[in-house]
């Protein structure tokens, strides 16, 4: 990645110089700043004379912000060869279960059982794991930044897409289920009002 | 996107308060700038860069709909009078062939050198430091079926990335825009395209790439 940088500092009389002057002290600041010897002025005369620096009274000091590229930074990276979408089914412990079809350009129609492991997903996805939730899994490549690459899977829960409104209610009913007074403490909402 | 934001408002936290990223994600996150004029941020996998007129989401980690999920969260359920007239979605991949001689034999079928003349004849030269050749070339599909505006382009060059003797960058710019009639003064015009179409250009985008590949690979084999 390239940067370049550049700060200025000019002299406060900086206003009575001659254009002529303050294109040679730009210049020759930056030269100094880029480290690049300076190899005249491409006019035939010869370079500024070290001894004949421009005295500055009070420095003022302009910092510009430092220039970098727009680019996506090096970070692991993860290569899908085959990706599923679908939605939760059922959540047992440690495992969930669903429907997945193909995303990649095979028949949508056809789908599949899975039955997946939960600690295939993120932590920062656990808050979303419920029954009917839409996920992706994919089978892959992992390239570490510097290091080996291994074949992967992943769960990855859809955050935009939410549980559509019968997933809910069974979801709402195995909590109901899991909560009852066999299970623990009955849920707030179902106490006898 | 192209359309005028606030970069300012994209900080870490703001996004982890919206819910667009997790805590992991949160405490991973690099602020490189938030600024008025700009926001530059490195999130996990992630990178978001924000100027008035543009803003740009990346990755190299699949699944490429996370980046669809963030911005729907981000502009559809919370910032959806933002301005928004354009979106690309983007995929890029780099690849090595197997030798310069195949990455040469790529460049000659993609743009021959006879309608170069004199000049083109100069550039295969024998000795193999002097070859010339394709340094980039940029294919357009103007309004994609379907699509009133808009357009496809493709774009092969040399990697960087990788072995520049050997290596090849293919890029894939799929283009929206709101045409004169579709104008809307937010976001959600652009967002719906967007949703309808993400999956749909990625796996178009794919095949061009798959099909460059196989190509490239079948020259010399």
């Amino acid at each position: 990645m390239q940067r370049t940088g550049l700060s200025l500092q000019h002299s406060a009389d900086e206003a009575e110089l001659s254009s002529q002057s303050r294109a040679e002290f730009i210049r020759e600041l930056v030269r100094r700043q880029s480290n690049i010897p300076d190899t005249g002025r491409g006019d035939g005369s010869n370079p500024i004379d070290e001894t004949s620096q421009i005295t500055t009274s009070t420095p003022k000091v302009i910092h510009f912000p430092e220039y970098r590229p727009v680019e996506s930074r090096p970070t692991d990276s993860f290569y899908a060869l085959e990706e599923w979408e679908g939605r939760i089914q059922e959540m047992e412990l440690g495992h969930i279960r669903g429907l997945v079809y193909n995303t990649r350009g095979a028949d949508r129609s056809f789908s599949q059982d899975v039955d997946l492991p939960v600690d295939l997903i993120s932590p920062d996805d656990l808050p979303y794991l419920s029954v009917g939730s839409v996920f992706r899994l994919l089978i892959g490549y992992n390239q570490r930044l510097g290091g080996p690459r291994t074949r992967s899977t992943l769960v990855y829960l859809r955050r935009s897409v939410a549980p559509d409104a019968e997933d809910l209610l069974l979801g709402n009913q195995i909590e109901q289920f899991f909560s009852d007074a066999e299970f623990g403490e009955p849920a707030a909402d179902s106490k006898p009002s | 996107m192209v359309g005028r934001f606030n970069p300012a408002i994209f900080s870490p936290g703001w996004l982890l308060h919206v819910a667009a990223i997790g805590d992991s994600e949160y405490n991973s996150a690099e602020t490189r700038i938030i600024h008025p004029e700009i926001s530059d941020l490195a999130i996990g996998n992630l990178t978001i860069n924000v100027t008035p007129d543009k803003f740009q989401i990346m990755t190299s980690h699949e699944p490429f709909v996370q980046l669809l999920d963030k911005v729907l969260i981000m502009f559809k359920k919370n910032l959806i009078h933002t301005p928004i007239t354009k979106v690309g979605i983007n995929l890029s991949l780099h690849f090595e062939l197997n030798s310069r001689a195949q990455q040469i034999a790529l460049g000659r079928k993609l743009a021959p050198l006879e309608p170069w003349g004199a000049w083109g004849k100069r550039l295969d030269a024998g000795d193999p430091a002097r070859v010339g050749g394709l340094r980039g070339l940029v294919m357009e599909e103007s309004k994609p079926e379907g699509r009133e505006w808009g357009y496809r382009r493709v774009d092969i060059q040399p990697s960087t990335q990788i072995n520049p003797h050997t290596g090849v960058y293919i890029g894939v710019n799929d283009h929206y825009e709101l045409g004169p009639s579709l104008a809307d003064p937010g976001a959600s015009t652009i967002l719906s395209l967007l949703e309808d179409n993400f999956e749909l250009s990625l796996e178009c985008s794919r095949e061009i790439i798959r099909d460059l590949m196989e190509y490239a690979a079948g020259i010399m084999n």
